[in-house]
């Protein structure tokens, strides 16, 4: 019985050396070692990957000399707003860390970072500021002009909260928009890369030296009127009593106390003109992504192409459409405050013009940041109904596709196109169209009209009064 | 020996003539003969239309170009190859030239303006100066795209269903020079009343000569700098002729741009609506949609380059009829002053009617054919007439006031209503004295 088992044994080892000669062998000991040798090159290179990536982000130094590929653009989103983002935080908004990073993966949020903590400070002596100039407003008579300080500080504390809000979402937000980006047919060329950001730079540089102007003038403006009151022998004394009153109603006068209010004062400004120009520059950005794919329909415009190709379209077309909505939710209250802003501050201004300047500096004062005030307007609502335009313009490519290439899937991206609206909004209230424009117009006349008729010139110009914000 | 040299001398003398004589006759001849071809009498195939609209609005375009518009060379070719616009030619200069004698005079009035209380009435000749500086700037820019634009236009003509004689040929070209023709003749004749009502009754005559005494009035922002000479009234003078003809002109050619398109596709809709009750094959619905398709993107492509023109036209009429409405509240100094007045203000009000009805007949004509896809009976309907219905419905096909707002029909009542709002608001600080007072003469 015990022969049995042995004899299979003898019989298998015979047909392994029948089967597996020594070529055999032979081919399985290289082939063995060809598969190990793959392995260990596959680990090494990952290895290497690993280690030259970890070298390059450690020894990326601070200070290195900057060749070309740092001055060129990858034409993203990201990319192009580091640098307005780098000076919303100088101004204590958007507290976000690592804007300027290449990739927005570098992107993060923390309670503990001290752009959060400056902007969390900033936010609080706001609120100090705005309590006190409510105080002064309440105890004076309430008039559509007299609200001015408070609309303009509770507008401004209002976009500092939703900034902080918007900075938490920011690098996921900038993840998303990296992965739309990344899926969109590409740039050819360089300058095309380089022209949103292009945009978006000199959109930011051109509202920060006007911005920077009007500030200046409105100095000067108040300087001027500060001698001519003349509360004081102190002529610096003087200025900061005209412009920080709302402090000085309720303290007497202190050095620290000027120098806070006039910080204040710089910072409220900047971030009442940044969030008409965070408007516009993120509908630049969206409105390009829709030019990145309409550049592409164009190319194929009247031509015979694949179902493939407009299944992708649309749904690139859809990832866009999602994009800005995304965006929209976080930024449509930025958005309506900035509009009904413009919208107060032009009536206010077109009921000031007709009042008699007291001086030139004034007058120079006054018609400059009124012609600003109503450009900004107009630029904002220009470039932000750019999103929905470069929107339709799709509408008018598939339109001229072929009947050969017609097919179930262009028929659901037109019809998509067709139903859909989109466009940044003021919180779900409005659409932002080039139609609003008008009708923004309308309003403004309007409403100009009915305040005219309520409207006494003696109270302006007068010493007691706050004419400054 | 010296009578010989005398006779030589003679005899050359004789002969130089007569070469001379022979050259000049030649001259003569050949000159004849050129003035003999260019001269020829007109046969039939002249006075023939070949129905294009690059035809149609050549002698528009030559009015308009005496005036300083549209500085763009060869419209009066047969064809729209010969147009060309070039920076060197006389007209582009001739236009510059104007552009900047606009902007003088506009710096002028802005000086006069400033000078005296600021309201509704006062800025008039700002408004009037600007939007005409501002449309003569567009205009210059469209000279520029007008030679491809053309050429599109053509393109797509060609591709229109034909004529059937040569009078429906010859019959939009014929109403879009009878109304370019009417109105001009009536802008000219409200001119010519505008000098009438002030030479003849002059209440304040400023200087002895009444002609003087109006060249003043009409030119007042120059003479409140200079002191009075004749040669810069003069020149004051057709400024402002030049002006008023370029304000009209504005509305004129947007008219003929709303003629033209809304042709086209009248075109197409007389075409449907015969074949429209049969089953047609499937290749007809294909070439109707293609050729809907091109002319929407005709519209477009002259929407994109006449959209300013446009809103400034609408912005400038709305504001001079809200203007010459509550002027109308005044009492008239005399009957003459009244009938131009009056007369003034009928025109404007039936000029921007026009324009708004006949530019607002693309989006009409651009919806009739939606109308007539429906009678499409069961067995031709195709999938393509699907698409061209579907394409129809959902498309708002109009020219544009820089896409601020599409106009429609709807737009008319639109503006009325705005007219009568302003209107009734503008009514309540109107105060009488001060239009027909001496001091600050309104002229428009």
């Amino acid at each position: 019985m015990k022969i049995l088992p042995k004899l299979e044994r003898k019989l298998r080892r015979l047909k392994k050396r029948v089967t597996r000669t020594s070529l055999f062998r032979k081919l399985d000991l290289v082939h063995e070692s060809a598969r190990k040798k793959a392995f260990q090159e596959s680990c090494e290179t990952y290895k290497n990957q690993i280690e030259n990536e970890y070298e390059i982000r450690n020894s990326l130094p601070k200070l290195s000399r900057s060749d070309k590929e740092a001055f060129l653009s990858d034409g993203s989103f990201h990319q192009a707003v580091g640098r307005v983002l780098l000076v919303a935080e100088f101004f204590a908004m958007m507290p976000v860390k690592g804007v300027t990073g290449k990739h927005p993966s570098d992107l993060s949020f923390s309670w503990r970072n001290i752009r959060t903590c400056f902007s969390l400070l900033f936010i609080a002596s706001s609120l100090a500021n705005f309590g006190l100039s409510l105080f002064k407003v309440l105890n004076n008579p309430i008039s559509f002009n007299s609200i001015k300080p408070i609309i303009f500080r509770g507008s401004v504390l209002l976009v500092l909260i939703v900034a902080l809000n918007l900075a938490r979402q920011w690098p996921q937000l900038m993840m998303y928009w990296h992965t739309v980006e990344k899926d969109l047919p590409q740039y050819k060329t360089q300058l095309t890369k380089w022209k949103m950001g292009h945009t978006i730079s000199m959109v930011m540089l051109l509202g920060m030296m006007l911005s920077f102007a009007e500030h200046i003038l409105s100095m000067v403006s108040a300087i001027n009127y500060a001698s001519f009151c003349n509360r004081t022998a102190d002529p610096i004394q003087n200025y900061f009593l005209r412009t920080n009153d709302e402090i000085f109603f309720v303290t007497s006068y202190s050095t620290t106390l000027a120098l806070w209010g006039k910080f204040q004062n710089v910072f409220s400004t900047f971030i009442w003109n940044y969030m008409d120009l965070f408007v516009m520059i993120v509908s630049i950005g969206l409105a390009s992504k829709f030019r990145q794919l309409n550049d592409d329909l164009r190319n194929f415009k009247g031509m015979n192409m694949a179902p493939s190709y407009w299944s992708e379209r649309r749904i690139q077309y859809r990832n866009i459409c999602i994009l800005c909505d995304k965006m929209d939710d976080a930024i449509s209250l930025i958005t309506m405050v900035s509009f009904s802003n413009n919208l107060y501050f032009i009536c206010v201004q077109l009921l000031r013009s007709l009042n008699t300047m007291p001086s030139v500096a004034h007058a120079v004062y006054f018609y400059f940041s009124l012609i600003f005030l109503i450009g900004r307007t107009l630029a904002v609502s220009l470039y932000s109904s750019s999103v929905h335009d470069e929107s339709r313009l799709t509408l008018r490519y598939l339109r001229c596709v072929p009947k050969e290439s017609w097919c179930p899937e262009v028929k659901r991206f037109t019809e998509e196109v067709i139903s859909d609206e989109v466009a940044l909004t003021g919180m779900k209230f409005f659409h932002l169209t080039r139609k609003l424009v008008l009708s923004v117009a309308g309003t403004i006349v309007t409403y100009e009209l009915v305040l005219i008729q309520f409207h006494e010139d003696n109270d302006l110009w007068d010493c007691d009064q706050s004419y400054y914000s | 020996m010296r009578q010989l040299k005398g006779r030589n001398r003679c005899n050359r003398a004789v002969r130089h003539l007569k070469i001379q004589g022979k050259m000049w006759l030649k001259n003569l001849k050949s000159g004849l003969e050129q003035i003999r071809e260019s001269q020829v009498r007109g046969t039939r195939k002249n006075f023939l239309h070949d129905g294009s609209f690059h035809e149609a609005v050549a002698p528009v375009l030559a009015v308009a170009q005496c005036f300083c518009l549209m500085p763009v060379c060869g419209i009066s070719a047969p064809t729209y190859r010969g147009l060309s616009f070039n920076r060197r030619s006389w007209r582009f200069w001739y236009s510059s030239l104007y552009l900047c004698s606009t902007s003088v005079d506009l710096a002028f009035s802005i000086r006069r303006v400033a000078h005296s209380v600021l309201d509704v009435r006062s800025v008039e000749p700002i408004v009037f100066h600007v939007s005409i500086l501002i449309a003569s700037w567009q205009f210059l820019n469209l000279a520029q795209l007008w030679p491809g634009l053309m050429r599109h236009w053509a393109a797509v003509e060609r591709r229109l269903p034909g004529y059937t004689c040569c009078l429906q040929r010859a019959r939009p070209a014929r109403r879009l020079k009878l109304v370019a023709f009417v109105l001009l003749v009536v802008s000219l004749m409200e001119h010519l009343l505008s000098i009438i009502s002030v030479v003849y009754y002059d209440f304040c005559p400023r200087r002895s000569d009444p002609v003087e005494s109006y060249l003043l009035g009409a030119s007042a922002q120059l003479f409140e700098v200079f002191p009075y000479s004749n040669w810069l009234a003069w020149l004051g003078k057709i400024q402002n002729v030049l002006l008023t003809f370029g304000w009209s002109y504005m509305d004129i050619f947007l008219m003929m741009l709303g003629m033209g398109l809304s042709e086209m596709l009248a075109r197409l809709n007389r075409s449907l609506e015969q074949q429209v009750r049969q089953p047609m094959p499937e290749a007809y619905w294909t070439w109707s949609r293609t050729l809907y398709r091109s002319i929407v993107e005709l519209i477009r492509e002259v929407d994109d380059a006449v959209s300013g023109i446009m809103l400034i036209s609408f912005g400038s009429n709305l504001y001079f009829i809200c203007l010459q409405l509550l002027k109308s509240i005044n009492t008239m100094p005399s009957s003459a002053h009244a009938v131009y007045f009056y007369f003034s203000l009928l025109f404007l009000l039936s000029r921007s009617t026009a324009v708004l009805l006949f530019v607002s007949a693309i989006n009409d004509q651009a919806r009739e054919p939606l109308r007539l896809l429906r009678l499409v009976p069961l067995k031709g309907y195709h999938p393509e007439v699907f698409r061209f219905a579907a394409e129809l419905a959902s498309d708002q096909v109009a020219l544009t006031g820089l896409k601020f707002f599409n106009v429609t029909r709807k737009l008319f009542l639109a503006m009325a209503g705005t007219v009568a709002t302003y209107e009734l608001v503008l009514i309540q600080f109107h105060e009488d004295k001060k239009t027909w007072d001496c001091s600050p003469f309104n002229l428009d």
